[in-house]
């Protein structure tokens, strides 16, 4: 979607146009979905949030100033929900039962791609379930997503050193847990 | 054994190339309008919520407006009940004097007429002892 659409769709959408509305969620849910399913390792978790986040880009939808980027600030509010969740002591990093798995097969009728969500999100899960919300969340951005560091500080308001040491602290407790699950499989 | 970072990066590009799939899009996004809907109609419009700011702040300015006002009134009655009781107790003119010039307030005047008094009585009191002797 070019700027200048986008630009109208949103200046459609702040005097109550719901139409509008409809085609940003279209445009951005995508992308709003792959950073949180990847923040939160859980399909079902990651579509609420999703929810969420378009409602909070609705209510405002006032405040959003068009010399930012627009992606930027729905980035921004994503991730801010994903950290809340994550911080809550309600969070917890839950593994799919088997019933659970079945039933999502079973509602869904891309099966291969139910198989690709599910074991996408046991392995970032088991891979980063060491690492802070926000050694997370920039892991995520920057490795997962491809966002520049520039973007990355305006999503977070982090300062350009806290997210290189996240960065580093991350990819040090990955590879940690990657040794260990690799000595795990020699020493079987 | 060590991993070394290439296979880490190796790894990271695997997750990255791998997007997670959403599946019903439609219905997530049909939700979503619906919860929007659900919203805005709770919320109420701009124009009232515009309207209910000015009309609080215009009610708080005109409620410090009477206050002043009141204070005002005040003042300018205790004047007036001053020259009145002035007239009444004929104060002496130093203490009518001391009230134009200091704006000196009614219990100030009386305290100085009190005074005025117990000086004149002082003064007479001699005057008689004298007469007597």
């Amino acid at each position: 979607m070019d700027k200048s659409t986008l630009n109208e769709l949103i200046a459609s959408s702040k005097l109550n146009d719901h139409k509008a509305f409809r085609k940003i969620v279209e445009c951005y849910q995508y992308m709003i979905y792959s950073l949180v399913f990847r923040m939160l390792c859980n399909e079902e978790e990651a579509k609420d949030t999703v929810q969420e986040t378009f409602i909070k880009v609705w209510l405002n939808l006032s405040a959003y100033k068009t010399d930012k980027k627009f992606s930027t600030w729905i980035y921004a509010i994503a991730s801010n929900l994903c950290l809340d969740k994550l911080k809550s002591s309600k969070h917890r990093y839950q593994n799919t039962t088997i019933d659970e798995k079945l039933y999502s097969l079973i509602s869904n009728d891309s099966v291969e791609q139910t198989i690709i969500n599910s074991e996408l999100g046991e392995i970032i899960l088991r891979l980063t379930n060491e690492l802070t919300p926000k050694q997370k969340i920039v892991f995520t951005l920057r490795y997962l997503e491809e966002i520049e560091i520039d973007e990355i500080i305006q999503i977070t308001g982090m300062t350009p050193a806290k997210i290189k040491s996240n960065l580093y602290l991350a990819r040090q407790s990955i590879r940690r847990k990657l040794e260990i699950i690799q000595n795990q499989d020699y020493g079987n | 054994m060590v991993i070394k970072e290439n296979k880490l990066d190796n790894l990271i590009q695997k997750l990255q190339s791998t997007n997670p799939e959403l599946l019903d899009s439609e219905l997530l996004t049909d939700s979503i309008m619906l919860k929007i809907k659900d919203k805005s109609k709770n919320r109420k419009p701009t124009v009232l919520m515009w309207v209910r700011t000015l009309s609080t702040s215009a009610a708080i300015l005109l409620v410090g407006l009477f206050c002043f006002q009141q204070n005002e009134s005040v003042s300018f009655t205790s004047y007036k009940q001053t020259n009145n009781f002035n007239l009444k107790i004929n104060i002496d003119s130093i203490c009518l004097q001391n009230q134009h010039t200091s704006g000196a307030n009614l219990l100030a005047i009386y305290m100085c007429h009190l005074n005025q008094n117990s000086i004149k009585n002082k003064i007479y009191k001699s005057f008689d002892q004298q007469l007597k002797k």
